[in-house]
């Protein structure tokens, strides 16, 4: 099968009536194949080709398009009757090749440069090689919109019902997030705070209007005390072309239009409340009252306020003239939100019911943590983690006692006493420090708060960790008395000689008798001296010389000046208490030693006994400080969180969920990101491509297609004017440029609904910045979409008299649709108040006669019925 | 009364335009001789009923059937018997309405306070034609004056599709070019100073006029002499001390002008005795001649051959032997209409107009001729008229003034012969280039003098300027005139001037320069 055969098949498959015809009104036409009638729109197309091995020279080539060209440009004059022209603008399907291609593109620009030729006839190129790809060709095939015709024909919807797509992929991306969760939750606290989500977000409000409440066609409009309007009354026909200068009522006529609908306006600014916008509403400060006849009710409806409540379905039916840029004009962001709002696809409060329930969440782990004695939380996240992980440490850190004194006196003792004292510890052994063995036990408890894993009880951490503490303590404790004692049995001859060389005591009279025992023990000691000599080596007081003889001069000094009943008392006394320092050195037991830490006695030098009394001191301290700090450890949040340990972690999950979902990368963000990708790409972005292709005459105008693209909450569309996907059309298009995109996304929205859905079209002011040619592809394009869907109601406002010509022309009743067609004029009256009237004039009523233009082309009159 | 709703009657330009184009070469040849006639003369229209009524409106026996129906209903069946057997005669019925109720039962019976029985002129449908035709005519500086004997507006909106606006008849003088000044009753025409191009004397009074002064007067005198004002009984017709002004009116213009009778029985004995005794007046001064080659009463009617008629002809023609050539009547044959009647003397008008001015032969072909003058070229002007701003060294109000009528309607080609032959020239070579056949009329009007050539997808209109003038016009100025002009539809317009034998175009759409060569 040939291009052309191939052509002429799509077309078939999309309901055109073709028929061969190298002629047309009986004159042959250079290149000319086949017409076509679109059965649904009243389209004429013609097919043209140039011969594949034409083998002539260019400008013959050239001059034999030129003439087709140009006869296809005055067809319509030709055909039409005395009325309105029945047929559509026609549209020449030019098959060639890429050379082909390129030649015919010069010729038209060159002809466009002297002629308005796009305003007459819609020239599309479809290359040979596209032919076979359905794809391809229907993109070629824009302006007639195929893509459009197959999703009313399949009756394919972007509707609030797709908002339970996106509840099923919610669910789906809330339980994937849950399943992240429970690697830190564990699997059952992550499926159970899933079910608290997820039933906390369900639960909506019961609305009996719904999101996608209906409207339908006003016949008739009374306005009191309407913004500009003092009183008046409007009666609309089937399709109503309204023309006014500006300021002259047409978008306050559209407001109350859509007021009446909905009691609601689209053109509250964000922010506003309604009652303060109501108060703009009203004409001189009276209260406004809008009365209008509603189809398919019986009284007329009244309306005298408006509501906050969003209608949704007011979006796809009403376009305000702030709408037009809605899309194409605003960030990707915007963008997205406003699609979601007027698709249907966003429930009007389901964002600020995800942030109510992240807060809530949020506030619950909150109370529970208090519960452990944990402030606050902000995240269970890694920076969350850290957070806590470092104000925790950083709580020990200043609490943990200073071991370094300690360890200095340690030292100083150890030294001196040439390493008889050792530096033994039960928590030095493993790990190296007191600061370890708290950090362990600290970990072990920040390692199961942070990470949550559920797995390790804290509490045998800190027990273990208090147990260690305490038992240091002891260890000090039992050395610290045993440094005590050693310290006392040091202390004693130590503390006699200062006082004996301090304060000499008075010479008491000393009895003969105890003066003559107290001279025999001189004696003695002075016998003794030799022996005691001989086995110095053995003793280890190394002082014990200079003791003797102070003794024995004590004595000796005691008899001269003491009394007989002195020295019988002394005598006594002594014998009761005083112990000869050798023998007691001796007995200073091998056990005490060893447990305050000596491998032998230690002496009793000055320096000795006052490290050990310096060391005693510190080991006092820091004893004391090892029990507080036990005791702090045994009220460690850690221990109480041991009880509470599944309702934090629950509350903690709950609240992670729930930010999960929340976040801008959330389950929320990607599940409605998945359904408007699967949206997009099934059914919109093919319509909005092919509607933006069709208002532009895009061979001629733009050579990239739109790319409609959704990433999170971004809605991206580049392409059009360049292929970079990076760079955003908003700052790439004009304004006339981004309106065309936006009226394509608002028909393509529109279009994309239920017949019953869609029984109301209001355009407001659309194609205000449009050259000529735009203005023709708007209302070409506009015209074949009416007839394919067919609305009850559709109004369109201008200011522009050349639009409201073109739309007098082209909306003309062909096929029984529009059942009536009308004009009204708004204008201003002397005293500043709108009034809407039918124009003036005495023309008859202008009909078309599609019967005439069809015999005119030799075709059959066809049935009309649109699938819509 | 307007019943101008039957189809057979209501018929729109093109219609009779092919009426014209249909008339025997004969009755063609008449008429131009008749303009000759009338070139040079003073002419002041003289319009009646059968103006209207061959345009649908109702005729007078119809008119008075209802009267008398009317009175039927308000003073039971018995008719007086001056009535009985005279129920078409309007005067006779008004004159019983009268005397049973008063001048405000006749205006009732008559209908007039009833817009849609007597609509405002921009209430009336454009098949008025043969007042186009007088506008036209009025428009070339062919008269100055007309006088209605009807109540109807049709001619006022005739003058108003043809550009004329309308002048106060009081306020300062010379600032009212271009436009019509009516006077609807002897108040008026007392009063009157002439500020405009045309002066319409309604005789019989105005529908439209009678219901604002109404409403603007509750005073009962004042209303009374209202309806005074309006005639219809035959006792008005009669009463001389009351129509004194019809009475000079009629006598100083007959005195002075030729008087071109249309569509008008010439029964009114006002009108009938003044007019007489003027002619004999004025005759007897003159002197008794024996030929009269200039006539001055010339009826066009259907029926010229009234014995009424025939005697106003007759002492138009100062009751002396017409001469070979002249034509006093011309009689609408029974297949075609006194409008066509009237645009074929129109042309003839034009043509000769246009040769003397613009010293170029007009097409001998009467269809062609009949396209060209009453169609192709008035189209050209007007938009020549429109971009060449000829109107710059006016007054501003004149400038204004004429910047409104090309706007709004018929631009004179007396006012551009030259451009008006130019572009007759340079039309014939572009349908010579198309290789198109001769125009029809349909085909003209129907795409408003512009050439259409659906194979070229453009249509073409000669301006009759030079090519160094086409090309001087600004785009925006070009498309500005365009939003105002009608345009043959779904094409390309394409303004058209002439370089020697090379045609230069300018698209209206964008303004570029297009060889069609």
């Amino acid at each position: 099968m040939n291009a052309l055969h191939t052509l002429l098949a799509r077309l078939e498959d999309h309901d055109f009536k073709v028929e061969k015809r190298t002629e047309l009104f009986g004159e042959p036409l250079p290149n000319l194949r086949a017409i076509a009638i679109d059965q649904w729109a009243h389209q004429l197309v013609l097919m043209a080709e140039e011969p594949e091995s034409s083998g002539g020279d260019e400008g013959e080539s050239d001059q034999e398009w030129r003439e087709l060209i140009f006869a296809v440009a005055g067809m319509r004059h030709h055909l039409r009757g005395a009325g309105l022209p029945a047929l559509g603008s026609p549209v020449l399907l030019a098959l060639v090749d890429d050379e082909g291609k390129a030649r015919l593109r010069g010729l038209v620009e060159e002809i466009a440069r002297s002629y308005a030729l796009f305003s007459r006839v819609d020239i599309n190129i479809v290359l040979r090689r596209d032919a076979g790809k359905t794809e391809a060709l229907d993109s070629a095939l824009s302006s007639l919109l195929p893509r459009l015709r197959q999703t009313i024909k399949d009756k394919r919807t972007v509707a609030a019902r797709d908002v339970e797509e996106f509840w099923e992929e919610l669910s789906q991306e809330i339980g994937r997030s849950a399943d992240g969760l429970a690697q830190v939750f564990g699997s059952e606290i992550a499926a159970e705070s899933r079910q608290q989500i997820w039933q906390a977000l369900k639960e909506r409000p019961d609305d009996e209007d719904g999101p996608e409440g209906m409207v339908s066609p006003i016949s008739r409009i009374v306005l009191d005390n309407f913004r500009s309007f003092s009183h008046e009354e409007v009666k609309f026909p089937a399709v109503t072309i309204v023309q006014g200068a500006n300021g002259s009522g047409k978008t306050s006529l559209c407001e109350a239009m859509e007021i009446a609908w909905s009691g609601r306006s689209r053109r509250i600014p964000e922010g506003v409340k309604a009652k303060f916008y109501e108060k703009h509403l009203r004409r001189n400060g009276k209260d406004f009252r809008l009365a209008c006849d509603l189809e398919g009710q019986s009284e007329p409806v009244t309306v005298d306020g408006i509501t906050d409540f969003p209608q949704i379905s007011l979006g796809r039916a009403v376009m305000p003239q702030h709408a037009v840029d809605e899309m194409a004009g605003s960030s990707p962001q915007d963008r997205f939100r406003a699609f979601l709002l007027t698709s249907g696809l966003d429930l009007p409060d389901f964002e600020e019911r995800v942030v109510k329930i992240r807060k809530d969440m949020h506030a619950e782990a909150c109370a529970a943590l208090a519960r452990v004695g944990i402030e606050r939380i902000r995240a269970v996240n890694v920076p969350g983690l850290k957070h806590l992980e470092m104000s925790l440490q950083s709580e020990f850190a200043a609490q943990f006692p200073s071991e370094i004194e300690v360890m200095g006196a340690v030292e100083a003792l150890s030294r001196i006493s040439n390493g008889a004292f050792l530096n033994r510890s039960p928590l030095r052994a493993e790990p190296a420090s007191l600061h370890a063995l708290v950090n362990d036990a600290d970990s072990a408890l920040s390692e199961v708060r942070l990470r949550l894993d559920g797995a390790p009880d804290p509490v045998p951490a800190v027990r273990a960790a208090v147990e260690a503490l305490n038992s240091e303590s002891e260890y000090l404790t039992r050395r610290g008395v045993a440094l005590q004692q050693i310290l006392e049995h040091l202390r004693v001859p130590e503390s006699a000689a200062p006082e004996q060389e301090a304060i000499p005591p008075p010479a008491p009279p000393v009895p003969a008798r105890i003066a003559a025992r107290w001279l025999a023990n001189v004696r003695g000691i002075e016998r003794a001296v030799p022996e005691l000599e001989a086995m110095e080596s053995e003793i280890e007081d190394r002082l014990w010389r200079g003791r003797l003889d102070r003794y024995a001069e004590a004595l000796r000094q005691a008899v001269d000046i003491s009394s007989a009943q002195e020295l019988e008392a002394i005598t006594e006394a002594e014998h009761e208490t005083a112990r000869p320092p050798a023998p007691k050195a001796e007995k200073l037991p091998q056990h005490l030693s060893q447990a305050a830490g000596f491998v032998r006695a230690p002496d009793q030098s000055a320096a000795t006994v006052a490290a050990i009394e310096e060391l005693r001191r510190r080991m006092d301290e820091y004893g004391a400080e090892l029990g507080r700090l036990a005791s702090r450890l045994k009220s460690h949040p850690g221990v109480s969180f041991s009880g509470m340990a599944p309702r934090v972690l629950r509350a903690l999950c709950d609240f992670e969920l729930a930010r999960e979902i929340a976040k801008p990368t959330g389950a929320v963000t990607r599940a409605r990101g998945t359904l408007v990708s699967r949206l997009l790409d099934d059914r919109l972005a093919p319509v909005v491509r092919e509607l933006v292709a069709a208002f532009t005459r895009f061979e001629w105008y733009f050579e990239e297609p739109l790319g409609i693209a959704v990433e999170g909450r971004e809605l991206k569309m580049y392409g059009l004017s360049s292929p970079d996907p990076d760079l955003d059309i908003r700052m790439l298009l004009n304004e006339a440029e981004r309106t065309v995109v936006g009226i394509a996304w608002f028909l393509a929205l529109h279009a994309l609904q239920a017949k019953e859905h869609r029984p109301v079209l209001v355009l407001d002011d659309p194609a205000s910045g449009f050259d000529e040619t735009n203005k023709a592809a708007f209302v070409a394009t506009l015209r074949s979409a009416l007839h394919l869907l067919k609305p009850e109601q559709f109004l369109i406002t201008t200011h522009d008299d050349s639009l409201l010509a073109q739309l007098e022309q082209e909306m003309g009743e062909v096929g029984g649709w529009p059942t009536e067609v009308g004009v009204l004029r708004c204008r201003r009256r002397s005293d500043g108040s709108s009034t809407v009237s039918k124009p003036d004039s005495t023309r008859p009523p202008e009909i078309t006669d599609l019967a005439h233009e069809l015999r005119l082309l030799n075709l059959k009159e066809h049935d009309s019925q649109a699938p819509a | 009364m307007i019943l101008a709703g039957t189809a057979s009657e209501t018929k729109g330009m093109v219609k009779r335009l092919e009426e014209a184009a249909d008339l025997p070469e004969p009755f063609w040849e008449r008429a131009g001789r008749l303009a000759c006639q009338l070139d040079d003369s003073p002419v002041i229209p003289l319009v009646g009923a059968g103006t209207s009524i061959d345009c649908g409106h109702a005729k007078a026996s119809e008119v008075s059937k209802v009267m008398c129906g009317d009175y039927e209903s308000r003073h039971g069946p018995r008719l007086p018997s001056d009535l009985k057997g005279k129920s078409e005669d309007m005067g006779v019925v008004a004159d019983a309405l009268f005397t049973a109720g008063g001048q405000e039962s006749v205006i009732e019976a008559l209908g007039l306070r009833d817009p849609v029985v007597w609509p405002d002129q921009a209430k009336l449908s454009d098949h008025f034609c043969a007042y186009r035709v007088l506008a036209r005519l009025a428009r070339e500086d062919f008269f100055s004056e007309a006088i209605s004997l009807n109540y109807d507006c049709a001619f006022e909106r005739g003058l108003d599709d043809e550009g004329f606006l309308f002048a106060p008849r009081t306020g300062p003088r010379g600032a009212w070019l271009n436009r019509a000044t009516v006077v609807p009753d002897g108040p008026a025409h007392v009063k009157l100073e002439k500020r405009g191009e045309l002066v319409l004397t309604k005789a019989h009074g105005c529908a439209a006029t009678f219901r604002r002064d109404m409403d603007k007067n509750p005073d009962r005198k004042r209303k009374e002499m209202i309806e005074e004002a309006i005639i219809v009984r035959r006792g008005q017709l009669l009463d001389w001390r009351t129509d004194f002004w019809a009475r000079d009116l009629f006598a100083d213009r007959t005195r002075r002008h030729v008087i071109l009778m249309l569509g008008i029985s010439g029964q009114d004995p006002v009108i009938h005795i003044a007019m007489t005794r003027v002619l004999q007046e004025v005759y007897r001064q003159l002197g008794p001649i024996e030929t009269c080659d200039e006539p001055r009463v010339v009826v066009i009617d259907r029926d010229p051959d009234t014995v009424a008629l025939q005697a106003l002809i007759h002492q138009g023609a100062g009751c002396s032997q017409l001469g070979p050539d002249v034509v006093t009547s011309l009689k609408v044959p029974e297949d075609s209409s006194m409008t066509a009647v009237m645009i074929a003397l129109a042309t003839q008008m034009l043509a000769l107009r246009l040769k003397k001015e613009g010293g170029t032969l007009v097409p001998n072909d009467r269809v062609y001729r009949l396209v060209s003058l009453m169609a192709a070229a008035p189209a050209s002007l007007r938009w020549a008229f429109r971009l060449e701003r000829r109107s710059r060294g006016l007054e501003f109000h004149q400038r204004t003034m004429l910047e409104e009528v090309g706007a709004k309607g018929y631009v004179p080609l007396a006012v551009g012969a030259g451009r008006a032959a130019e572009s007759l020239r340079v039309r014939d070579q572009i349908r010579n280039f198309l290789e198109l056949p001769n125009e029809t009329v349909a085909e003209a009007v129907d795409n408003h003098g512009f050439i259409a050539s659906w194979k070229r997808g453009c249509a073409f209109l000669p301006l009759g300027v030079t090519a160094v003038e086409l090309d001087a016009m600004p785009s925006a100025a070009i498309q500005q005139v365009a939003l105002d002009l009608p345009k043959p539809k779904d094409l390309e317009h394409v303004l058209v001037a002439a370089d020697g034998s090379h045609l230069i175009g300018r698209s209206v759409q964008t303004g570029s320069r297009i060889n069609l060569e």
